[in-house]
């Protein structure tokens, strides 16, 4: 009986201690965790739209259709809309994407990816930067392409897939090119209301 | 207690992945990368240290019934810390590492030391131990990522510098699909067992029995 009693009072005790440290270290980083998160945002939203190192000025977010969509300007002009799109289809599970398109709504200007859990090595090198370039090579593919001419190589499209990943590299293709349709379909719905 | 032979061993004589056998499930998965393996490796190692110190500490309060999960829950309040902490001041590492930092966890390595040797040894030793076998993990991943990088895709990149400039030849995809990873850690195995053999003959029993 005294043992039990030892054997709870250590266990609960490393317990309470190590808990205690963790809403420690949890609260003294939270703030500093969640300002890196929006600013890691901004900056992939401002590449989708221009290119790595220009800084854009977003007004959002606001729904189009079913998309969340931000609104890009740079010294007060418009540079396009940048919407989230979220496929489940990937290898690892949920991949987080966003979609650039430049003001007149026709053309991608550049695809991101916020969040994945692809294989290291092999689906993961959908993010893949190739040495000596900026952008991911994979994701480049798509600045510059209307909605019918989104698919990979394999399907009769433009787009490499990446080595041994056929499901990664479809997944985001297909998510890109089914949120930009709905993104064309809100707008003109839109549009041709007002 | 000859001291030096704690930091060794973990890298030849009791390396954790080619002589242990532990923590085979991360290695063979974050193996097909020499950037993955090096990450991964300061990861564990920077873990492991932490591990090995706490509950090289703590030895003498842990009753033996109720190991196991002590261990666990300084291991896993560690690795959080740790996860917590770079992602909040150095998250560029964090998105780099921030996969393999969560397997760390369910690595047995860290598990194994603790109970193996942490929580029987004082805490120079068990310092030394940690940094020993965080060497010979971070070393047998880096050379089982360098052939898979190097096979599979044809060149070796470290951080985006080129370090073998490709591609040299028709790359072979298996190397870096998992068929890949067991292959050359059966080979790198076969290998460490040939030269480990050759270097104990003289005063082995099996090599004389063996012998011609």
């Amino acid at each position: 009986m005294r043992n039990v009693v030892r054997l709870t009072t250590v266990l609960l005790t490393i317990c309470a201690v190590t808990s205690g440290l963790l809403a420690l270290v949890y609260s003294a980083t939270r703030t500093r965790i969640e300002a890196n998160a929006r600013m890691e945002a901004a900056r992939l939203r401002a590449e989708a739209l221009v290119g790595p190192g220009t800084s854009v000025e977003f007004s959002g977010p606001k729904e189009v259709g079913n998309l969340v969509c931000y609104e890009g300007t740079v010294d007060g002009k418009p540079v396009g809309t940048v919407f989230t799109v979220t496929t489940t289809k990937g290898y690892g599970g949920t991949i987080k994407l966003l979609v650039g398109v430049d003001p007149t709504g026709q053309k991608i200007t550049g695809v991101r990816i916020a969040e994945h859990s692809e294989t290291p090595g092999l689906g993961a090198n959908i993010v893949q930067v190739r040495p000596g370039e900026e952008k991911p090579w994979f994701l480049k593919q798509f600045r510059g392409l209307t909605a019918d001419r989104i698919s990979l190589k394999t399907g009769g499209g433009p787009i490499d897939g990446v080595t041994a990943a056929t499901i990664s590299s479809r997944a985001v293709t297909e998510a890109v090119r089914e949120g930009f349709e709905e993104f064309i379909r809100a707008r003109r719905e839109r549009t041709g209301a007002g | 207690m000859p001291r030096v032979q704690e930091f060794t061993k973990g890298i030849w004589k009791e390396n954790p992945v080619l002589r242990l056998m532990l923590g085979l499930c991360p290695t063979l998965a974050v193996s097909t990368a020499v950037d993955n393996a090096i990450g991964m490796g300061v990861a564990f190692t920077v873990v492991l240290l932490g591990s090995n110190i706490v509950i090289s500490l703590i030895r003498g309060f842990i009753p033996k019934q109720v190991r196991i999960p002590c261990f666990i829950v300084v291991i896993a309040t560690f690795v959080t810390i740790i996860d917590l902490t770079m992602n909040a001041f150095q998250p560029k590492l964090h998105e780099a590492l921030g996969i393999f930092v969560p397997l760390i966890v369910v690595n047995c390595i860290v598990l194994g030391r603790a109970e193996a040797f942490a929580s029987r040894n004082t805490l120079a030793a068990s310092v030394l131990d940690a940094l020993g076998m965080g060497a010979g993990f971070t070393l047998a991943l880096f050379v089982l990522a360098f052939v898979r990088e190097l096979l599979g895709t044809g060149m070796v990149s470290l951080f985006g510098t080129t370090i073998v400039p490709g591609p040299l030849f028709e790359p072979a995809i298996i190397m870096i699909l998992p068929p890949g990873a067991f292959v050359t850690l059966g080979l790198m195995m076969a290998l460490m067992n040939k030269i480990g053999d050759r270097s104990s003959s003289p005063s082995s029993p099996q090599a004389v029995d063996s012998g011609e």
